[in-house]
């Protein structure tokens, strides 16, 4: 379908072709999602999973505007980035099932996925930690005189910790190429955010120090683009870091195991009838860019892929005992006695 | 061959780091003040601020910093004014620089070097701590504490040139200690030193009480009692072979060690010692250490709290009955 | 066909009770519907279908409890989902509860087992299996050799009490076949250390046979018989007497040609009692030689006088000894650490060779005593004594001791101190000499009696006085009669 101007302005620059992959990263990170669920009830999957369901347009969006030399770091929720950064979803699932062919040889789990190769530096467990190796590596690329920049996410939550404060300050005050990402879904595990934060609209705080920031809908995935293009020029020209808030919801609980208690049914009912998936692909359909039976397809392949990874982690060896004492150092000095 | 101190011999281990393209250090008042106990002094007008990188007081802030360079391929100095202030550090050195290789199967590595000091002196109870043995806690972090100035420098090279994060321990009392630094001077880290021949009773120390026990070795020699020093040097990965070696021939030892006298590194020291010389043992193993209160401000009390010349000679004395 | 399972909702979940079905048998079921209520320790949750079809059966009631992964209903047809993995618990990587329970098995099991083979376990789900039978040779592995040192005989501990001594000193004992029991210690509180091993070692002190581990140890010392050396090996007689080469270091293997036998508790215990007094007991010896004409003659008299005991030469010698030894009550004395004890009664410890060894009954009251009673009740302990009869009291009540070689042909010897005595003597045969009596020579009946004492009671003035009094006794011997 050609691109006339209008289409252009009216999608962020996207071609329809982005716009499709747009989508299919969407369905992708859906279906491999509820496939983990699946699997974590099955006990395949064990410890903390926590799912990416309905907030897939923030990962697609924001990470579409990274140039594949530019590096991701982000939280424990990170399945839909490592899927939208392009990581193979087989070694993902592996990973989860704790197998050799794991991401992370089955040494970190969901929580620390992970794929050097495409600059996807890992998810972090502990909340808001990550933010200030977010600024090293950003002081690495400015110290290598680099154009790269380093896109950190965290939800609303870490917005309250020192670290965020701490990490703020050196980007600002280094001109540190960071774009911040807060993933706003409006709960901080359990804790809704008029509870937990004094500044809910968290793009605010970036206004004490005086750093450039943005709120943004996170369902919706072309104006997330827009706005995480913005920011990633803004941080990349030098002119230092940007804090973007994507405002999103999450459908499922905060983790498999989580009870949901501090949200009615009907509140989440609400926003499933919002589904940021189905908008996008009603969209798209209904202005031409996707056939009826091209997004069928795209969900079946996706539905191939996700059950693909299932079959591929189940088949493979479980985690190799060797790495268990010799993967703690990269350059290993036994005890001597 | 130089004689220097140890503050000397830092300084030049240093500037031969930072000619590398990857090395910066970050710090508090590391360039503008010139360095609290002047190590880092002048630095900031020889190389520049973007090698010599004040930083705000954000402890959490400059080790994450380390870390997140180190990731990208920086060889990043981070310095903790004092050791008191890393407690607000540890996760990052904990969960974080201490986790990455082994967490993320190997594809990520952290090569930095943490300059920290132990140390005490009418500074109360927070400014007086040391935490060798929560750093030696952690599987993942390599923990060093040179004693003399050869040692700093050769140990401090060896600490850079390694992929993984170190723990490097300095001591505020010690900075002034004077001694030969021989030319092409090498040292592992993981591997201790034997300090001082003797054949009658087996002293394991590292950093400041070296220097003490050295003290008190030489007195007690005049009474025909010969002390045997292992000084360690490092205390992750720890290198017992020397000490088993000599408790082997003397069978009775004292540990000595500025921390808080239990749950310390001197309990493993302790522990290594039995479990692995078990059938030589002559003796209960003593520790001398600092005693287990807060430190309190007023000399006469501090004086009662830190390790002494005395305490050691008396814990000498008491093994050799 | 589709088989749902209780799913696990938590990382820590094992099992669930079905609260509530929200659907029922024959219902349609859509996939991501929920079709259950169930109740986890924590709380109350709906649980999904992962596939959708109908609800053929429902395999656990309401208020069933179900653990994780077993099937709970069947859904049939539908979306042609194919079957989930069959409910064996799942091969879960980490955090599997099926696995950790079969762990904890496994280590409960191995733990009582101890040596016993590795259990196999199967059908557990792969992982689990190779990592069990790993835990349970470890774990059998580690009983297996803490059940080996447990019962590790303690050896060189001779008397089955605790005696304090530091690994060192142990194993060197061990090494050395010594009885650790038999060395004292330098060491606070009376611990034995290195150095105390080495000397004893050094000294040629006593060793034990190597014995048996189930062997039980002699008895405790308060009830030792009185244990008398057998002299022909002992060294020189001063008390600065040089030690005895360090020849006599045992050997681990024997040479051909020897024949090891095991100690019989008696010996080892007059092994252990010999090192107990050399060791600490600093001895010195003074040694006279006394003229026996005189007693000889009245013991040929009193003996044919009639009646009938028949008196003895060790009798006379026992009773003078037992008189002389009135002025000087320091060597009728025992010692007790940093005090003596002063007895008010004088018994004599009588050394008598039995089949086992030298045991010494002691003759009580031997001062106040007759000669003829003396000679009685001495020939009736020695004779229980020879047939192991004698009791314990008996055999430890002296204060001093006899012992006499003079059957032998020994001019002299010396002996040691049976502890806590102060005082031995020992007597050699009377042999004809000549002697100068009166500036002439003449045929003397001459017999050496060398006594030992402990130093830390008396000294050697007071060593010559007691013997010089036992001469005049013996040479005049009616005193005795007195």
């Amino acid at each position: 379908m050609a691109t006339t101007p209008e289409t252009t302005q009216q999608y962020a620059g996207l071609s329809p072709e982005q716009l499709i992959e747009m989508y299919r990263q969407m369905a992708l990170i859906r279906v491999f999602e509820e496939k983990c669920q699946e699997m974590y009830t099955r006990a395949k999957i064990g410890g903390f999973l926590h799912l990416y369901v309905g907030q897939e347009a923030v990962a697609v969006g924001t990470v579409g505007a990274l140039k594949p030399e530019d590096h991701i770091i982000t939280h424990y929720r990170d399945h839909g980035h490592a899927i939208a950064r392009g990581l193979d979803v087989n070694p993902l699932m592996a990973e989860l099932f704790g197998r050799d062919t794991g991401s992370a040889r089955g040494l970190g789990g969901s929580m620390h996925l992970v794929d050097v190769s495409k600059n996807f530096w890992g998810g972090y467990a502990i909340v808001g930690s990550h933010l200030l190796m977010a600024c090293g590596m950003a002081t690495a690329v400015k110290l290598q005189k680099k154009q790269e920049v380093v896109m950190v996410f965290f939800g609303d939550g870490a917005t309250n910790g020192g670290e965020f404060y701490e990490a703020l300050n050196f980007a600002q005050l280094g001109k540190l190429p960071v774009v911040f990402v807060c993933e706003n879904n409006l709960f901080a595990m359990g804790t809704p955010i008029a509870v937990h934060t004094a500044v809910q609209e968290i793009y605010r705080k970036a206004c004490a120090f005086d750093m450039t920031s943005e709120r943004v809908d996170g369902n919706d995935p072309i104006a997330t683009y827009e706005a995480a293009k913005r920011a990633v020029e803004h941080a990349r020209s030098g002119q230092g870091p940007v804090l973007l808030e994507a405002v999103t919801y999450r459908f499922r609980g905060h983790s498999a195991q989580d009870t949901q208690k501090y949200r009615t049914k009907e509140d989440v009912e609400k926003y499933r009838t919002k589904d940021p998936n189905e908008v996008f692909r009603k969209r798209l359909i209904s202005e031409g860019i996707l056939s009826e039976e091209q997004a069928a397809q795209i969900d079946q392949q996706a539905e191939q892929e996700a059950q693909g990874s299932v079959d591929f982690a189940d088949q493979s060896p479980e985690a190799d005992e060797k790495w268990l004492t010799t993967g703690i150092y990269a350059n290993p000095i036994e005890p001597k006695y | 061959m130089a004689v220097m101190t140890v503050r000397e011999a830092l300084r030049d281990a240093l500037r031969e780091q930072l000619k590398d393209d990857r090395v910066f250090i970050i710090g508090e008042d590391i360039g503008y003040y010139g360095s609290t106990y002047g190590v880092t002094a002048g630095f900031l007008e020889e190389f520049g601020p973007d090698k010599i990188r004040d930083a705000p007081i954000a402890e959490a802030g400059i080790v994450g910093i380390g870390v997140g360079s180190a990731m990208l391929g920086m060889r990043p100095i981070c310095e903790i004014m004092s050791v008191n202030f890393s407690l607000l550090a540890f996760d990052q050195l904990i969960n974080h620089a201490a986790k990455l290789h082994y967490m993320f199967g190997g594809q990520i590595q952290c090569p930095m070097v943490l300059r920290t000091t132990n140390g005490w002196r009418n500074l109360s109870a927070t400014h007086s701590q040391s935490f060798d043995s929560m750093f030696a806690y952690v599987p993942g972090l390599k923990v060093v504490a040179p004693a003399t100035p050869a040692d700093m420098k050769a140990l401090f090279k060896a600490s850079m040139e390694d992929p993984d994060p170190v723990i490097f321990i300095e001591h505020t009392l010690m900075y002034g200690v004077k001694d030969e630094v021989p030319d092409g001077y090498e040292a592992k880290i993981g591997e201790s030193r034997l300090a001082r021949e003797g054949k009658d009773v087996t002293i394991v120390t590292y950093s400041r009480p070296v220097h003490l026990c050295m003290e008190v070795a030489e007195k007690l020699a005049q009474e025909g009692i010969e002390c045997e020093i292992i000084d360690l040097r490092t205390i992750r990965p720890m290198d017992m072979s020397k000490a088993l070696e000599s408790f082997r021939k003397t069978g009775r030892a004292v540990v000595v060690s500025e921390e808080w006298e239990s749950h310390g590194v001197q309990a493993e020291i302790t522990a290594r010692l039995y479990e692995h010389a078990f059938d030589y043992l002559d003796a209960p193993i003593a520790r001398v250490g600092f005693k287990e209160v807060p430190f309190p401000y007023a000399t006469n009390l501090e004086n009662q709290v830190v390790v002494t010349p005395e305490r050691i000679t008396d814990a000498i004395r008491k093994v050799l009955k | 066909m589709a088989e749902v399972t209780m799913p696990k909702m938590g990382f820590d979940m094992q099992e669930g009770t079905i609260v509530r079905w929200l659907k029922k048998v024959g219902d349609e079921v859509k996939k991501g519907e929920p079709i259950a209520e169930i109740e986890t320790d924590k709380v109350t949750i709906e649980i999904e279908s992962f596939s959708s079809g109908t609800l053929t059966q429902i395999v656990a009631d309401e208020g069933a409890v179900v653990a994780v992964g077993a099937p709970i209903a069947i859904l049939d047809g539908g979306d042609g989902a194919a079957a989930p993995a069959p409910s064996d618990g799942g091969a879960a990587a980490t955090g599997d509860t099926q696995q950790a329970q079969t762990a904890q098995q496994v280590e409960q099991k191995a733990g009582t087992q101890a040596g016993a083979a590795p259990e196999q376990f199967t059908g557990e789900g792969g992982e689990g299996s190779t990592g069990a039978a790993q835990q349970t040779e470890a774990a059998a592995q580690d009983s297996g050799s803490a059940a080996a040192t447990s019962a590790e005989p303690a050896n060189g501990r001779a008397d089955g009490g605790h005696v304090p001594a530091s690994p060192v000193a142990k194993r060197l004992a061990r090494e050395n076949n010594v009885d650790i029991a038999q060395v004292s210690g330098s060491g606070p509180g009376g611990r034995i250390v290195r150095k105390d091993v080495e000397a004893f070692v050094q000294g040629g002190g006593a060793k034990t046979a190597p014995q048996p581990a189930a062997q039980p140890a002699a008895q405790p010392a308060a009830q030792q018989p009185a244990a008398q050396p057998q002299p022909a090996a002992q060294p020189a007689a001063q008390p600065a007497a040089q030690p005895q080469p360090a020849a006599q270091q045992p050997q681990a293997e024997q040479r051909p040609g020897t024949r090891r036998e095991p100690m019989s508790r008696l010996r080892q215990t007059i092994a252990r009692r010999m090192a107990q007094s050399k060791g600490p007991v600093p001895h010195f010896y003074v040694t006279t030689e006394i003229d026996m004409g005189a007693a000889m003659a009245l013991r040929k008299q009193l003996n044919a006088s009639g009646g009938d005991v028949k008196i003895t030469v060790n009798d006379m010698i026992v009773k003078a000894s037992a008189i002389a030894i009135g002025k000087y009550p320091a060597l009728n004395a025992s010692f007790a650490e940093d005090s003596l004890d002063y007895h008010d009664y004088v018994n004599v410890s009588i050394a008598v060779a039995t089949d086992n060894g030298l045991l010494a009954p002691a003759v009580t009251d031997v001062d106040k005593k007759s000669l003829g009673t003396i000679s009685a009740e001495a020939k009736e302990l020695i004779e229980r004594t020879r047939n192991g009869k004698a009791t314990p009291d008996e055999l430890g009540r002296g204060t001093f001791s006899v012992s006499n070689l003079g059957m032998y042909p020994v001019d002299s010897f010396v002996a040691i101190i049976n502890p806590p005595q102060a005082m031995i003597l020992a007597v050699g045969a009377v042999n004809e000499q000549p002697v100068v009596r009166n500036g002439e020579i003449t045929i003397g009946q001459i017999m050496k009696v060398t006594i030992s004492i402990d130093h830390r009671v008396s000294d050697g003035a007071v060593g010559a006085q007691y013997l010089a009094e036992l001469k005049r006794l013996l040479e005049n011997p009616m005193l005795i009669l007195l």
